[in-house]
Order: structure tokens, then C-alpha cells, then sequence
């Protein structure tokens, strides 16, 4: 198994010349994939239990790489993953780098303008993670107050709405996820921002880590996949594959998998 | 079970007290068992509770010592990298030595790597920061002093440590000053950032200041931690705190104990033994740094750590609590149940004993049968009682023992009974071995095993004879005083009247209620004199008899008499615990002996002579009149037959009579002619009664009499007088015709002949005429005293008036010798006849004769014919005798010697 992802991933290094080729030649995804017998799935690897790579394995895992195989699998074609991220997101779609991005892309108006998503297949509120040890935050309340520092990565969702939620505290945005973590790690910041999913990976993989909950609904944010505007019978096909998948228990044993049960969206 | 029921063992075998030795050994085995078991429960638990005692704070010291390497070794670990980067600069990048600023790159990316970096910094020689990662500090001149390791200022290549600052950066922080900080009292707080300098040996005139994060280091010390009481603290070597796992703790705080900082200095790593602080005792384990000046010094308060070892020893103490309860109630119970099990064995052996000593030692007839009714067992009692030894009756069926006599009890009947009862009780009859009747009540119970089947039957008899003889004895005893004709009264000795018997009351006219209880002094009429009392209580005080009399009163008031003999009735002791009275009423018997003295007076004073005899007709008793008249003293006559006194034969003409009355009427009245001593004879008029006992027999005669003789011989005047002639003596025409009659009577039962002469005197009327009536008188006397020499006894002469008289001849025995009576009756008449004054005349007779029972058989018509055989005998020449015409003899004449 292991041996089959490794092969896999260096095909997905290969593949990218290929896929760019395809771009020019298909009309539509549809057609491009069924003749190239191929689709292109855009993930975020770092995004734990979504689409996200063990560094110790660089094996992939995660719901939306489940859902992509089932994908491919109804498609009956074969799947490449193409490595991305939420600040490469809308490039990586309009130049047609893939076909569909599938890492619980949060639906923001600013992306709306740009991209056209499915229904939404997850629903997160904002999550704050501190370290344990960490004697001024405590609770939700704790986090907007004087002299306190908020960490948001760069080009997340949580950036804009940080930025016009906080009234107090100091507001920082850090490159990466990473450099955000090690900015509350060194005491730079008091906590940074993340969702669901990311809280989780803190939780299960650092020392750390500690969860603050919104005490009251902060700010939900729906999480569904991302396709390029303009194909139509494309997307109409992924809410069909949404719909079946809700409907015949796919996504809810994927979420439950991957313990997503608790923010998973089934109508 | 078949042999005996009752096994006879000898008594040292019976094994009731080595039993209970037993029983008492068991159950004080199984409570001593109780006690070593809850001993030993307790032990465990205090040795466990002891060893999990031990065993938390060995963990919890070892998980210490654990945790304060850990920590030390990461912090050594963290900064000794962090030197080697810093120093790496110097190599790295030669050209900042001389322009600070541009060193900034390396110094953010050296950040970047090391997590526990807050922020870099560069001091000038004037400690002015002058380039750091976080631009706020530039300008910021912190106040860093005292660092330690102490060393000249500037010395290259030592990396020193500062006091823990509080706040984000020095931007805004300031060094702790030991206090905590408001934000501290209120929960919210910053672990502060350490600061650190290094100043690098190519670059003297600058100095590096790294601000690291505390909170990092407290993370990884709070990591996994599994004790949260484990308080965990990181000091430099002066004692003062740079940060703790406790957020109370304020930076730059001293160590509260000097002598721990002392120990930890000399010791470098180990652990503190018995510390305490105040009143609690800690768990402290330490490390000092092998490269810098600080040490970790965790602990834990030892109450705390003991928390859980002590909830686990209440679960524990409970838990065994629990079971050993348990376990105790179960072996109490049981033991409790091997005591009542033993102590039924023990009641049981006692039982079988006593049933054996019952059975053995019982005066009642017990069997013992097996389920078919076949003896199996008998007692000694039965053997005397039957004589049947126990060997002869085993095997047979009781009341069939012998061999020839038949049950006198149904006892088919009652082994029916005794089948569908279990239980039979009555009266019956059996056999002896000698044949005789042996009575009993009978009670016959069937016994069951555990499984309730009759095993065998149980027949005990109770032998009644002696019992209903003593029965019928004391019935007896009891009828004879309830019925004695005296009174019979039963005192105690104060004296209460206990007991009295049917005639008390009857003589007393007392009713039960009325005298039981009470003193018999109801009795006394105060009329017996007080020293009869005296007398008695005087005999019977000293236990002995009294006999006497008591004058008492009866209910009705009036006085009896009562003869009475007490006596003091003794136990077998010899005490005196009654007194039984025995009386009479003995008022009638004096009435009768008054009465009695009274008769006698009577007696002895009457005129009448009494003379009492026997019913054999002996004198018993005379009065002083009869020695009167009979002139016979008492001693003479006593004893002797009345008879004695008779005069005469003539009483013995009364004695038919006399006898005949006394039979039928009871007396009889009488007369007698009796003689005195002196020979002269009296007439007794007599009453003779008869005295007759309540059988009707003769006890007594008593004759009452007087002495008549004077109005005696004045009426036998009288009655001649009536019968008899008075100048001649002879009887009268009335006596004749009554011995007429008589005579005839007699001849007609004795087949004789009589025969009646009529003598009519010839030549009286001259000589009366010539001599005169006195001389005719004496004529008629003298011929009257010649009839009377002629007649035989038995025949009577008469004179019936005149010169006229008439000889009854009877007991004839012929004709002849009539005639011959006749021919004499004419020579006598025909002498003559000596007169007064010497003169004598003579005269003859002329007689008729009649014979009965030839010529008549009326005494009328026999005189009738007599006198007309006189006519006849006149008118045939006088001087002879003629029988009347009727009669065949023949004519006789007499010749006459003087006409």
C-alpha cells in the first residue's frame, strides 16, 4: 500500500505537464477527464484529517481523500492529487492546475466572487488554540482583551474575520499555519485561530496544544469543494456526486472515519 | 434400635460431659477461628494500607526525581542549543560584529528555529538594546543585573541568567520582584520570559540578550504530568524562582528554605527527606543544572499525594469491612448453629438418659414393640410386675403372654386404634404369669423416626390395683366418719374447725359455711364448767386423749349434751397437727336414766307388790310390798319360779287361760291363791304383763299384784249365797241346773250314762209339825251331810227347797249301780235322826228317777220326768225308788223300816 501512494505521488509530480497540456485540449472538465481518463483533485496537505500528508509516511489521508477515490471511482477514472493551499487556491482553479478543489474550502463571499462551490459538505465555527500552560487565556472571553496577541494565517478564512471581529487584542498574520503555531509557542501570541479540523490535529499531534470553544456560535463557516466558474454540467455533476454520497452514507462514514461526525452537514 | 431402645450404659460411658467439653471446644475453636480471621483481615489491611502507603510515595518520590531530570535535562538541552546557535553567529557572520543591524535576519531565523525563543536582542556596551527581533525593545535599556554565573562584565563565552521578567518583552515587562502581581490574584497571569546574555568572544563590545519564553518550558514540565499536585520550579542558585508549574508562584520569589538550598547545593540531585514546611510534610526531589546555574525542585504535599492511597485504604477498609462482616455473620451463624447442634446433642444424650433411668428405674410396666407390635424391650418393673422375665416376652405381642388364657382386653381392637391414632390411653386387663388379673391404665404412643414412620410403640402401664384398693380403703375411712352415727370434728391445732362430718351438722344444726374455720368455742352454751377445759386442753397439749362431756348449744339455742373424746392426731414426725373429736348426744340417754331412777322410785314405793321375771320364768327383780305380802325375802325368792308362791291347785285351772291371754293380748288379769312363808294362803290379785323386745320376743314378765283375801272370802259369801243352799250347804236349784247341763255335756262327749234323782223327804211335815222348824232344819242338814257322804266325787246333791232334793249321779257305768247308789240313798235317809234336846225322829224319802240319756236329753224334760217318777215312787208306798216309765228296769222297793 505504501509502496502504491509512493508510486502515486511521483506520478502527481509527473502529471503536471501533462495536465496542463490537457487544459488547451478539453472543452469541458467532463469531457478533458473522460477522455483523459483522469481527474485532477486539488488538496491542502497540511489540512489534518481533510487532505493531509503524514510527513512520517507522506502517505495522504483524510475525508476529501476518501471522497476524491469515491469521486474518481463514480467517474470511473483514474485520481491525481495536486498539491495546493487556500492562499494558492483561486490560481490553482482559474489556471485549471485541477478540476476540483476538495479540502473543506470555507465559502466566503470574497471566494464566492471568484469560484463556484458545491453544496457544503462540512460546517465549522472558529476554534482558538493556546498552549495548556498559557495563564491569560481561559476562556473565549480571555482572547479579545488588552495586550493579548491573536495569530491568523495569511489567506485563511479566519484572517478577514479576525481582523474585523477583534477590538482589543493585537492581531497578528504570520506566512504559514506553522509560523503561527510557533508565534504562541515562544509567547509572541497569545492564541491563534484555526477550524475544526485544525484544532483537531493540534490536539492529537502537539504537547501543547490546548482547545478555547467559542462559548456562545462565533462565526460558522460551511465547507464545501471548489471548481472553476463557467462548467456548469462540471459542477452539476459534483452536487449530483454530493447528493449521492450524503444520501447513500459515503460522506457520513467518511466523516465518521476521520472524526468529522460532529460537523458534518447531511441535507 | 431393634435390641433396645434404651441401651444401659454404665455411667462413666455416658458421654454428656466429654460432649459438652466438645461442644465447648468447637465453638470456642470457631470464635478463636473468628478472632485470628478478623486479626488477620486486619493485618492485611493495615499491612496493604502500609505498603500502598509506601508504594504512593515511592511513585510519587521516583515520579519526582523523574520529572525534575526531564525537565532539567530539557532545559540544559534547550539552552545549551541555544548557546551553540548563538555562538554559531559569531562564524556565521563575521561582518555584524562592526554593524549590529544586519545581523537581524540571522537573529529572526534563528527565532524561527528555536520555539522557546521569544525574542534576540543586542545590547551595546551601555546595555541600550540596539537591534532585536521585536522592534519594540530597541532603545529599551533592561535592567538585567544581578546574572548569574557571577563573572567580570563582558566576559566572553559565559551564558548568564537573569531574573524572570514579567510581561510579553522588555518592551513592557520588568523583572520580578518576588510579589505577585495583581493579575496574578485575580487568575489571569504571565509566566514571564527569562533573560539570558552571551557575550561572544570576536565581539566583546556587544552582548547578546535572549528573552526565553518560561511558558514553553512550563508546558513540557506540565506534560503528562499524572500528579497535578506535583509542583514543579525551576530556581537559580541564589534561591530565587525563575518560573514554577504554579501559578501563584511569582517570579523572583526566594526558596522558603535556606537549609534546602544548602542541601540541594551540596547534593546537586536527589531528594529531601522528611521536609516540611510549617505543619505539612513534602515530597521533593531536585536537580541541579550540570552546565548552569539553576536547579529544578519539584514536590508535592505529601497529604495530597497521599489522597488517592487514602481513599483506596477507606475502599479497602470498607471493602474487607464489608466482607469480614459478611464473613463473620456466616461463621457466627454457623457457629451459632453448631452450638444449638450440640447443645441438642447434649439435651438429647441428657434425654436418652433419663429415658434410659425412666425406663430402668420406672415403677410403671414399660414396653417397648417393634412396629408389628412384637416386644423388643421391657423393664425391670414389668418383669416384677407380670413375672415375666424379659427374655420370655421379647418377641411376643403383649397382652398374649399366656400361653392358656385368653386377653381379658380387646387388644386387637386397640392396636386398630393405635394405628390410626398414634396414641392410645385406657383401662386394661391382663395377665399375669400366675394367672391372675393385673388392672392398669395403659397408654400406648407409636414413635417416629426423623422421616415420620412408626418405628416402634411405647406401652407404658400403670398398675391399679394397689391404687384402687387404697382407693376403696380411703372411700371407706371417708364413709365411715362422712356416715358415723357420732359426730366427728377435725380441728387444727388453734383450733380451727377443719373437717366435720354429717352428723355434726345434723346435731348441731350448724350448716358447713357456718362452722368450717371457725372456732368450735361456737359451740360452748357456757353451762360446762371451766374446768372441764381446763382438763382437756391440759390432756391434749400433752398429746393425750380426753374424754369427757360438754353442756353446748345448738344453732337453734338450745343446750344438748354430748359425750366427746379428743384426741391430738400426730404426722410421722410425732408434731401435733390436728385434733380429731369423736361425740355423741348423750341428752336422750340422761332423760332415760332420769326416767328410769324414776320407775324404780315408782316400784320400790308402790303398795302393790311387783315381781318381775325372765323370759325363762325366773325371778329377777320384787319390790319391798312384795316381801310384804308374800313374807319372802328378796334373796329367797330370786331366781326362782314363780310357782313357789302357789296356794293351791285351783290356780292351775288358770293357767291355760293366763297363758293364752299373755300370748295374744299381752297380759292377763287374773287371780290366785297363793301361801305365804308362813303357810298361809292369800288371795293375789294379779296383772301379768309382758315385756317384748323390738323382735317380738319375751323379755321380761311383770306381775303386779295385790293381796285380795279379804274380798275374797266376802264373795265366795256372796256367790254361795247365789248358789248354794244356805241351810243345807248343798248347791241350789241354779247350781244344779248349771252342772246338770254340764254333766250332760260331758256324758255326751263321753258316751255315758247320768242319772237324775228326785228325793222327796216322807214323814218331814210331822216331824216339823211335832219339834218345830229349828228341829226340821236340823233334819234337813243332817239328811243334806248323808247325801253328801253317799255320792260319789263328781256327783252333786241339791236341795231344792222344802224337803226336796236332788242327786245328779254321772259317769254311770250301769243300771245297777244306780240302783245300789239309790238303795243307799234310802237306808241313810231312813236312819235316825239325833234332834236338839235328845229327841230323835226319822223320817224316809221317796225318789224318782230319770236317766239320760235313755228317757231324755233335755235337762228341763229329764226333771220333769224325775219328779213324776218321785209322784210315782209316793203313790206307790213311799219309802222307795222308782224310775220313770220310760225306763226298762224293773221297780226296786225299799222296805221301809218305820212308817
Amino acid at each position: 500500500m505504501k509502496l502504491m501512494s509512493f508510486l502515486l505521488s511521483l506520478l502527481t509530480l509527473g502529471g503536471l505537464s501533462i495536465g496542463a497540456q490537457a487544459q488547451t485540449v478539453a472543452g469541458t472538465h467532463l469531457e478533458r477527464i473522460r477522455s483523459s481518463g483522469q481527474v485532477l483533485v486539488c488538496i491542502w496537505p497540511d489540512y489534518y484529517s481533510i487532505s493531509y500528508r503524514d510527513p512520517r509516511s507522506q502517505q495522504l489521508s483524510g475525508i476529501d481523500i476518501d471522497l476524491a477515490q469515491a469521486l474518481a471511482g463514480d467517474l470511473g477514472v483514474s485520481l491525481r492529487f495536486v498539491d495546493s493551499s487556500f492562499a494558492r487556491l483561486v490560481p490553482d482553479l482559474l489556471d485549471e492546475r485541477c478540476d476540483v478543489a476538495m479540502f473543506a474550502i470555507g465559502i466566503t463571499p470574497q471566494r464566492q466572487q471568484q469560484l463556484r462551490f458545491t453544496q457544503p459538505y462540512l460546517a465549522s465555527d472558529v476554534m482558538a488554540i493556546t498552549t495548556r500552560s498559557n495563564r491569560k487565556i481561559r476562556t473565549w472571553e480571555d482572547i479579545d482583551q488588552p495586550g493579548h496577541v491573536v495569530a491568523v494565517a495569511k489567506g485563511t478564512l479566519h484572517e478577514p474575520l479576525m481582523r474585523e471581529r477583534l477590538k482589543q487584542a493585537q492581531l497578528i498574520t504570520p506566512e504559514t499555519p506553522h509560523a503561527r503555531e510557533k508565534e504562541v509557542q515562544s509567547g509572541r501570541a497569545d492564541v491563534f485561530m484555526t477550524d475544526f479540523p485544525y484544532s483537531r490535529r493540534m490536539l492529537e499531534t502537539t504537547d501543547w496544544a490546548r482547545l478555547v470553544k467559542p462559548s456562545s456560535r462565533y462565526h460558522i463557516t460551511s465547507y464545501a469543494w471548489a471548481v472553476k466558474p463557467g462548467d456548469a454540467a462540471w459542477l452539476g455533476w459534483l452536487e449530483q456526486f454530493m447528493q449521492s454520497i450524503k444520501r447513500d452514507g459515503r460522506l457520513l462514514a467518511a466523516a465518521r472515519k476521520h472524526k468529522l461526525d460532529p460537523i458534518v452537514v447531511l441535507d | 434400635m431393634s435390641d433396645s431402645i434404651f441401651p444401659t450404659l454404665p455411667p462413666s460411658a455416658l458421654p454428656s460431659a466429654a460432649a459438652r467439653r466438645l461442644g465447648r471446644g468447637t465453638v470456642w475453636l470457631l470464635v478463636g477461628l473468628q478472632c485470628l480471621l478478623l486479626a488477620l483481615v486486619v493485618a492485611a489491611v493495615w499491612l496493604t494500607s502500609a505498603r500502598l502507603r509506601q508504594n504512593t510515595l515511592d511513585h510519587v518520590s521516583s515520579h519526582a526525581q523523574v520529572q525534575v531530570h526531564n525537565l532539567e535535562d530539557n532545559l540544559s538541552q534547550s539552552f545549551n542549543l541555544l548557546e551553540m546557535h548563538l555562538r554559531a553567529l559569531e562564524t556565521e557572520h563575521a561582518q555584524w560584529l562592526h554593524m549590529p543591524q544586519q545581523l537581524l535576519p540571522a537573529l529572526t531565523a534563528l527565532q524561527d528555529k528555536l520555539p522557546y525563543i521569544r525574542s534576540l536582542s543586542v545590547l551595546d556596551d551601555a546595555g541600550r538594546i540596539v537591534v532585536s527581533t521585536q522592534a519594540g525593545n530597541v532603545g529599551q535599556a533592561p535592567a538585567l543585573e544581578p546574572l548569574l554565573p557571577v563573572v567580570a562584565p563582558q566576559t566572553p563565552g559565559v551564558l548568564r541568567f537573569g531574573r524572570s521578567w514579567q510581561g510579553r518583552d522588555f518592551a513592557d515587562g520588568r523583572p520580578g520582584d518576588g510579589l505577585a502581581p495583581a493579575a496574578v490574584r485575580t487568575g489571569v497571569s504571565d509566566a514571564g520570559f527569562l533573560p539570558l546574555t552571551l557575550v561572544l568572544p570576536e565581539a566583546q563590545q556587544w552582548t547578546l540578550l535572549v528573552a526565553v519564553n518560561n511558558d514553553y518550558f512550563i508546558n513540557l514540565a506540565i506534560n503528562h504530568e499524572v500528579l497535578p499536585e506535583l509542583e514543579q520550579r525551576v530556581y537559580n542558585d541564589r534561591g530565587e524562582l525563575l518560573f514554577s508549574t504554579v501559578i501563584a508562584d511569582p517570579p523572583g520569589r526566594l526558596l522558603a528554605e535556606p537549609g534546602w538550598l544548602a542541601h540541594i547545593q551540596e547534593r546537586q540531585v536527589g531528594s529531601l527527606e522528611d521536609a516540611a514546611v510549617g505543619d505539612e510534610r513534602w515530597l521533593a526531589a531536585f536537580r541541579s543544572s550540570r552546565s548552569y546555574p539553576w536547579f529544578v525542585l519539584a514536590q508535592a504535599p505529601e497529604r495530597q499525594v497521599l489522597r488517592p492511597w487514602r481513599q483506596n485504604t477507606q475502599t479497602l477498609v470498607g471493602a474487607a469491612g464489608l466482607t469480614l462482616l459478611l464473613v463473620l455473620l456466616v461463621t457466627g451463624r454457623l457457629t451459632w448453629r453448631v452450638r444449638q447442634a450440640l447443645q441438642r446433642e447434649a439435651r438429647l444424650l441428657d434425654e436418652n438418659r433419663l429415658a434410659a433411668n425412666v425406663f430402668t428405674h420406672s415403677s410403671d410396666l414399660i414396653v417397648i414393640t417393634d412396629v408389628k407390635g412384637r416386644i423388643v424391650s421391657v423393664n425391670p418393673a414389668f418383669e416384677q410386675g407380670t413375672g415375666y422375665s424379659a427374655a420370655e416376652a421379647l418377641g411376643h405381642r403383649p397382652g398374649y403372654l399366656h400361653p392358656s388364657l385368653e386377653p381379658a382386653t380387646d387388644f386387637l381392637r386397640l392396636w386398630e386404634l393405635l394405628d390410626a391414632q398414634g396414641h392410645w390411653e385406657g383401662e386394661v386387663t391382663d395377665w399375669r404369669r400366675d394367672g391372675t388379673p393385673l388392672t392398669g391404665w395403659l397408654a400406648v404412643d407409636a414413635v417416629r423416626n426423623q422421616a415420620g414412620q412408626v418405628v416402634n410403640h411405647v406401652a407404658v402401664l400403670r398398675d391399679l390395683s394397689r391404687l384402687r384398693a387404697d382407693e376403696e380403703m380411703i372411700r371407706k375411712l371417708t364413709a365411715a366418719v362422712e356416715q358415723s352415727p357420732t359426730s366427728i370434728v377435725i380441728t387444727s391445732t388453734a383450733p380451727a374447725i377443719e373437717y366435720a362430718n354429717a352428723q355434726f351438722f345434723r346435731s348441731t344444726g350448724y350448716l358447713p359455711e357456718e362452722v368450717i374455720g371457725r372456732n368450735p368455742k361456737v359451740l360452748q352454751s357456757g353451762q360446762t364448767p371451766q374446768a372441764t377445759y381446763d382438763a382437756m386442753w391440759a390432756r391434749l397439749t400433752a398429746g393425750q386423749t380426753w374424754e369427757g362431756e360438754f353442756i353446748n348449744r345448738r344453732k337453734d339455742g338450745s343446750v344438748y349434751i354430748e359425750s366427746a373424746i379428743l384426741a391430738p392426731l400426730l404426722d410421722t414426725a410425732g408434731r401435733v397437727t390436728h385434733y380429731v373429736g369423736v361425740k355423741y348426744d348423750i341428752t336422750a340417754q340422761k332423760e332415760a336414766e332420769k326416767s328410769m331412777r324414776l320407775a324404780e322410785q315408782v316400784i320400790a314405793h308402790t303398795y302393790e307388790g311387783v315381781m318381775i321375771c325372765d323370759a325363762a320364768q325366773r325371778i329377777v327383780d320384787i319390790n319391798p310390798a312384795f316381801a310384804r305380802i308374800t313374807g319372802y325375802t328378796r334373796e329367797q325368792v330370786l331366781g326362782r319360779n314363780p310357782s313357789m308362791l302357789a296356794g293351791g291347785k285351783r290356780n292351775r285351772e288358770n293357767a291355760p287361760a293366763l297363758w293364752q291371754a299373755l300370748e295374744q293380748q299381752g297380759h292377763w288379769q287374773g287371780e290366785f291363791w297363793n301361801r305365804r312363808s308362813d303357810g298361809a294362803l292369800y288371795a293375789a290379785s294379779s296383772t301379768i304383763s309382758v315385756l317384748r323386745d323390738a323382735a317380738g320376743q319375751v323379755t321380761h314378765y311383770i306381775d303386779v299384784f295385790s293381796d285380795v283375801t279379804q274380798d275374797k272370802h266376802q264373795q265366795e259369801h256372796l256367790e254361795r249365797l247365789a248358789h248354794f243352799d244356805a241351810l243345807t250347804g248343798l248347791p241350789n236349784r241354779r247350781l244344779l241346773s248349771d252342772r246338770l247341763q254340764q254333766s250332760m255335756a260331758r256324758a255326751a262327749r263321753q258316751q255315758q250314762q247320768l242319772a237324775l234323782c228326785f228325793l222327796d223327804l216322807d214323814g218331814f211335815k210331822a216331824v216339823n209339825d211335832s219339834h218345830g222348824h229349828e228341829a226340821g232344819d236340823d233334819l234337813l242338814v243332817e239328811v243334806a251331810r248323808r247325801l253328801e257322804q253317799v255320792i260319789r266325787a263328781g256327783d252333786t246333791a241339791a236341795r231344792l227347797g222344802g224337803d226336796e232334793f236332788v242327786v245328779l249321779l254321772s259317769n254311770l257305768h250301769s243300771i245297777d249301780e244306780c240302783q245300789e247308789i239309790a238303795q243307799r240313798l234310802l237306808e241313810v235317809i231312813r236312819q235316825p235322826v239325833a234332834l236338839a234336846d235328845g229327841v230323835s225322829a226319822r223320817v224316809g224319802a221317796s225318789i224318782g228317777i230319770a236317766l239320760y240319756p235313755q228317757d231324755s236329753s233335755d235337762p228341763e224334760q229329764l226333771m220333769r220326768l224325775a219328779d213324776q217318777a218321785m209322784y210315782q215312787a209316793k203313790q206307790g208306798g213311799r219309802n222307795r225308788y222308782v224310775f220313770c216309765h220310760a225306763a226298762p228296769a224293773p221297780l226296786v222297793t225299799v222296805p221301809t223300816l218305820s212308817k
